[in-house]
């Protein structure tokens, strides 16, 4: 059974957003078990790890109850807000295992990748391929991923795949606008 | 945005000022993005929720200055339940009246090290972690820990390490539910 997808073509309801804000703790209650799935699925995602992404995804809503105040409209939508505190979250955990193994050039473009075990891999890419990301190409998902995922900018993302930074903003401009066009089905 | 540089985004948000027709471009840029991370939607493990609010409740406590200074033990195979009699006399660490399922309560967090009185009626699902290292010190009840399908039968005054990227889960097999101390330790 396919978990629910949060509605996340609607804004917050203001009455909630007062809620949250006034530090309402049943409606935090709501707010995690409408959008932990979604946030716990991007971090595996990213962290291509389920432990990983336990303790990112924990964090996150930690950051995101202590910021709740700093949230407005004027910075989207509160999913797209909690998106990027967690990413934000699962990037410094990459980073700072890059670190930590010692790579090198310390440079996340020479990243070696996490050890986990098989099946965590096997488990986490075909939940992954299950997602909207099957419907592009595996040159824009590669695109999308670097630089929507990983955080790499548009240059590093050129660099580390060894092609033009044109083809990047191609492959990236053509992904989205194939996202678009499933939005807006 | 996440595609963009900080310079990138700001280059935006200045067109977007000047070009106001521009803003539902980016609007909708902004939600197919939102569109392809709610389809990778996927259930979390069910401890993280218990763990996310005792978390806030541990710095609400801290904010009213009702942490102790008192030491955190840390649990070996000599540790007793005396150890902790610090909270566990103290009325403010009970289980609450509307305890289903998970409850916990940090009693000590650092960035290397988080410790918890837990209560859990059933069992946890199987999970492994690879930042640190998990033990248990049983206080009431009983349960069967299996760490990579070997079972472990605890019961009060019992003492268990589970080693780094092992996968275990835990069942309790008491009535009541299995109150215990849980503390991670970064490895």
């Amino acid at each position: 059974m396919s978990p629910a997808i949060p509605t996340v073509k609607n804004a917050l309801d203001e009455a909630f957003l007062h809620q949250l804000q006034s530090g309402d703790k049943a409606a935090f209650a709501r707010l995690y078990d409408d959008y932990s799935a979604a946030i716990y699925g991007v971090l595996k995602f990213i962290l291509k790890s389920e432990a990983l992404a336990e303790d990112v995804l924990q964090e996150s809503f930690v950051k995101i109850w202590m910021n709740i105040k700093a949230y407005d409209r004027s910075k989207g939508t509160i999913f797209s807000w909690m998106i990027s505190i967690a990413r934000n979250g699962a990037i410094d955990m990459l980073r700072s295992k890059n670190y930590r193994q010692g790579s090198k050039n310390q440079s996340i473009l020479n990243s070696v990748p996490i050890a986990v075990d098989r099946d965590t891999e096997k488990k986490v890419d075909s939940i992954g391929m299950g997602s909207l990301l099957e419907k592009l190409s595996a040159d824009q998902r590669e695109v999308i991923d670097l630089l929507y995922y990983q955080g790499f900018t548009q240059v590093e993302a050129a660099d580390k795949l060894q092609i033009p930074l044109g083809t990047v903003k191609t492959r990236a401009r053509a992904a989205l606008k194939l996202l678009r066009s499933e939005l807006d089905e | 945005m996440g595609a963009l540089t900080p310079a990138e985004t700001a280059e935006v948000e200045q067109l977007l000022v000047t070009h106001p027709e521009l803003k539902a471009e980016v609007e909708a840029f902004r939600l197919s993005l939102d569109h392809l991370d709610a389809s990778l939607a996927t259930p979390p493990p069910v401890t993280v929720k218990p763990l996310v609010f005792a978390t806030i409740d541990y710095f609400e406590r801290a904010a009213q200055g009702k942490i102790s200074t008192h030491p955190i033990p840390q649990l070996s195979e000599q540790t007793r339940a005396e150890d902790f009699a610090h909270w566990l006399n103290d009325p403010a660490y009970g289980i609450p009246a509307d305890f289903n399922e998970y409850h916990a309560i940090i009693l000590g967090l650092t960035p290397t090290q988080t410790t918890a009185l837990a209560w859990v009626q059933s069992g946890a699902p199987m999970e492994s972690h690879e930042d640190y290292i998990e033990k248990f010190y049983v206080l009431e009840g009983t349960c069967e820990l299996v760490i990579d399908n070997v079972s472990h039968s605890l019961k009060a005054g019992d003492f268990i390490s589970v080693p780094l990227f092992q996968k275990h889960y835990l069942q309790v097999t008491s009535q009541n539910p299995c109150k215990l101390i849980l503390q991670r330790t970064a490895a």
